[in-house]
C-alpha cells in the first residue's frame, strides 16, 4: 500500500497570469492528521481543490489514494472535501441533505440515516435536523459543512477552513470528530489558526506561493523531541552549564534558554539531565516548554517570514 | 471499474440527483410561482374559451345552454375549418390532424405550444449555474461524476416540465368542466393528454437548452436572461430558414440548420400519421439531448 494519501509532483495551475501552484511537491502521510498552512493566495484551496477533481491541473501528477488523480466513480465516498466558500439552497433541510449527499457516495438508505443522525449529533446540529438551511447561522452551516465530510468512511478528508466562525465549544467538539477519525483516515487540515493546528495535527505542509517550503512531522518542525525552552528570571550562566552539558547545545534566543540534545535522545532524558544543573547553577526556572511553537517554526521557515513582511 | 459497472453506476447517481432535484425544485418559490402563473393563464384562456362557444352555440341554436352539446361541433371537425387550416399550411395532412382535435384541446395545445419553452427556460436555465455559483456542487461534484450530475438535473427539469403541463390540462380541464357539457369534456380529455405529451416534447428541447446555456454560464441570472435571448435568436431564425425561398436559397445548409431548431419539428407533432409524430418526437428528443451535451461539454473541464 502507498504510504501516502495524497501526493502532488511538479504540479502547476495558473488563473490568467496569476500562477496559483507552481511546481507543487508534496505528500500527506496516510493515516495523517495534516496542518496545511500559507498565507493567503498560497494555493492552498487551488491545491484541494485540484485534489478533489474540482480544478484541472494544467501540469504535474495528482495521486489520490495511490489511484491516481482524482476519479468521482472510483473516489466517490472514500475522499470528502469541506470547501471554503459555498452557498447551498437555503429551503433545503438539513436530514435530506445529508442523507442525500450519503447515498450518492453509495450509502444504502438506511445506512445513510444512520450515519447522518450520528454526524448530527457530533456537530450538535440534531435538534435542527429537519429545519431548512436558511434557519442556520453562519456558524450552524459551517457545522453542517463540516459533518458532511465524514459521511460513510472517508479514506482522505480534505477540511479548508473548518474552525472558522464556529464558537470554542463547537471547536472542541470537531476537534474530537477529528481525533476520532485518527489513523482510520488521512485529515488534511487547512488553516490559519497555528496553535489550533499544534493541538491536533502530527504532520505539517507550509504553503507559500504555490510552492511547498516545509514538510515534515510536527515533532521534528517543533523540536519537541529534543529541544526545550527554559524561561527563567535573573542572572545565567550560560558559560557554567555549557561545561557541565557538554553534549547539548545551549543557546540564549529571545531571553529563554534554549537547550538541544542530539536527536538520539528522549525528551525525558534531556529533562533528567539539563534541569538538576540548571537549579544547581542557581537559575531561576519559570517554565520549561518541550521545543517551539507551531508559529514560531512557521515564522522561522525562510520564505513565508518574507511574504508576511 | 468496468466501463458497464461506471455507466450503471453514472445511472445510478443521476437517478439519485434527479430525485432529489425534483424535490428541490417543488420547494422553491420560483417554480411554484411559474406554475401557478401557467396554470392561471391556461385556466383563463380556457374560460375565456369556453365563453366564446358557448356565445356561438347561442347564436347558432339559440340557445347557450352548457349541456347542450354543440361546442364540440365548433369550429372542430367542420369542413370550414379543415379548408381554413388547408389555406393556412398547404399540406393536407396537417389540416386532417388539426381538424381532428377537439377545439378545447387545440387551444390547450396552442397554449402549450407558445408558452412551455419560455416555461422551460425561465424554471431550467439557472438549474445548473446557481449550483456553479454558489459553489454548492463542490459537495456533489467529489461524490459524482459531472456526467450523471447534469444528466440528472437534465431529468428532473424534464419531469418538473411534464409536471406543470399536466397541471395547465387539468386546469383547463377543469375550466371545461363548470362551462361545457360533460360529453365533450369526455371526448376532448384524451386529446388534452396527447397534446400534454406532444407538448412534453417540444418543451424537452427548450429543457435541454436551457440546462446546456446553464452549464456554459455560470451565473443564474446570466443564464437566464441568455436562455431567452436564444429562445428569441432560435424562434426568428426559424421563422426565416422556415420560409420556402430562403430554404432553396440556401440548400442544404439552411435545410439542416433549420432542422436543428425545434421549432422545424413542431408542426410534424400535429400530423395524423404515428410514425411522422414519432420521428419528430424523436427529434426533439435529440435536440434536446444535443443542446445540453454541447453544454456539458464546457461544464466537464469547468473549474467549480
Amino acid at each position: 500500500m502507498n504510504s501516502s494519501a495524497l501526493r502532488f509532483r511538479d504540479v502547476t495551475r495558473s488563473f490568467g497570469s496569476t500562477r496559483a501552484l507552481d511546481g507543487l511537491d508534496m505528500e500527506v502521510p496516510r493515516g495523517s492528521i495534516c496542518g496545511f498552512v500559507g498565507p493567503n493566495g498560497a494555493g492552498k484551496t487551488t491545491t484541494m481543490a485540484i485534489a478533489t477533481g474540482l480544478l484541472m491541473p494544467d501540469s504535474g501528477i495528482v495521486d489520490i489514494l495511490g489511484q491516481g488523480p482524482f476519479d468521482a466513480t472510483l473516489h466517490s465516498g472514500r475522499v470528502s472535501l469541506l470547501p471554503q466558500d459555498c452557498r447551498l439552497n437555503p429551503h433545503t433541510s438539513i436530514r435530506n441533505l445529508l442523507i442525500h449527499l450519503a447515498r450518492l457516495q453509495g450509502m444504502s438508505r438506511s445506512q445513510a440515516r444512520k450515519d447522518c443522525a450520528r454526524l448530527l449529533e457530533a456537530v450538535a446540529l440534531e435538534e435542527r435536523a429537519n429545519r431548512s438551511l436558511r434557519t442556520l447561522s453562519h456558524g450552524m452551516k459551517r457545522r453542517l459543512y463540516v459533518a458532511q465530510a465524514f459521511l460513510g468512511n472517508p479514506e482522505l478528508v480534505l477540511l479548508d477552513e473548518p474552525m472558522a466562525g464556529l464558537d470554542p465549544q463547537i471547536v472542541v467538539r470537531i476537534r474530537d470528530l477529528m481525533f476520532m477519525h485518527r489513523g482510520s483516515c488521512t485529515l488534511l487540515v487547512s488553516s490559519h489558526v497555528l496553535w489550533e493546528l499544534e493541538t491536533f495535527c502530527d504532520h505539517m505542509i507550509f504553503l507559500d506561493s504555490g510552492r511547498c517550503v516545509e514538510n515534515a512531522p510536527m515533532d521534528v518542525l517543533t523540536d519537541k523531541k529534543c529541544t526545550v525552552r527554559v524561561s527563567f528570571t535573573g542572572q545565567l550562566p550560560l558559560q557554567a552549564l555549557q561545561a557541565a552539558l557538554p553534549d547539548l547545545e545551549l543557546a540564549l534566543e529571545a531571553g529563554e534558554l534554549q537547550i538541544k540534545a542530539p536527536a538520539s535522545w528522549s525528551l525525558s532524558r534531556l529533562n533528567g539531565i539539563c534541569l538538576p544543573v540548571l537549579l544547581v547553577n542557581g537559575v531561576e526556572i519559570l517554565e520549561v516548554k518541550a521545543g517551539r511553537s507551531l508559529e514560531e517554526a512557521y515564522l522561522d521557515s525562510g520564505k513565508t517570514q518574507e511574504t508576511y513582511e | 471499474m468496468s466501463p458497464a459497472h461506471r455507466m450503471s453506476r453514472s445511472l445510478h447517481d443521476a437517478f439519485l440527483v434527479c430525485c432529489f432535484d425534483i424535490r428541490e425544485s417543488l420547494k422553491s418559490r420560483k417554480a411554484v410561482l411559474l406554475s401557478l402563473i401557467y396554470l392561471g393563464g391556461a385556466m383563463a384562456f380556457a374560460a375565456l374559451f369556453v365563453f366564446v362557444l358557448r356565445e356561438m352555440a347561442w347564436s347558432v341554436t339559440g340557445t347557450g345552454d352548457s349541456t347542450s352539446g354543440q361546442g364540440a361541433a365548433i369550429p372542430g371537425g367542420s369542413s370550414q375549418f379543415h379548408d381554413i387550416l388547408l389555406r393556412l399550411f398547404n399540406n393536407s395532412e396537417l389540416a386532417d390532424g388539426i381538424s381532428q382535435v377537439p377545439p378545447l384541446a387545440l387551444l390547450y395545445g396552442w397554449l402549450a405550444f407558445t408558452f412551455v419553452p419560455f416555461l422551460a427556460i425561465l424554471a431550467s436555465a439557472s438549474s445548473v449555474s446557481t449550483e456553479l455559483a454558489s459553489g454548492s456542487c463542490r459537495f456533489v461534484l467529489v461524490r459524482v461524476d459531472r456526467f450523471a450530475w447534469t444528466l440528472g438535473k437534465l431529468a428532473a427539469q424534464a419531469l418538473v416540465l411534464a409536471m406543470g403541463i399536466v397541471l395547465g390540462a387539468l386546469g383547463v380541464l377543469l375550466v371545461a368542466y363548470a362551462g361545457m357539457p360533460e360529453s365533450e369534456i369526455i371526448y376532448s380529455a384524451p386529446w388534452l393528454a396527447t397534446m400534454a405529451l406532444r407538448a412534453w416534447f417540444f418543451g424537452f428541447a427548450y429543457i435541454g437548452l436551457a440546462l446546456g446555456i446553464s452549464q456554459v454560464v455560470p451565473s443564474p441570472w446570466a443564464s437566464t436572461g441568455l436562455g431567452l435571448l436564444v429562445l428569441i435568436g432560435m424562434s426568428v431564425l426559424a421563422h426565416v430558414l422556415g420560409n420556402d425561398w430562403v430554404q432553396l436559397q440556401t440548400a442544404p445548409v439552411g435545410f439542416w440548420l433549420y432542422q436543428l431548431l425545434p421549432q422545424a419539428h413542431r408542426i410534424d407533432l400535429m400530423l395524423p400519421a404515428l410514425p411522422d409524430r414519432l420521428v419528430a418526437s424523436t427529434w426533439l428528443l435529440g435536440l434536446g439531448f444535443l443542446y445540453h451535451f454541447m453544454g456539458f461539454l464546457a461544464v466537464r473541464r469547468w473549474d467549480a
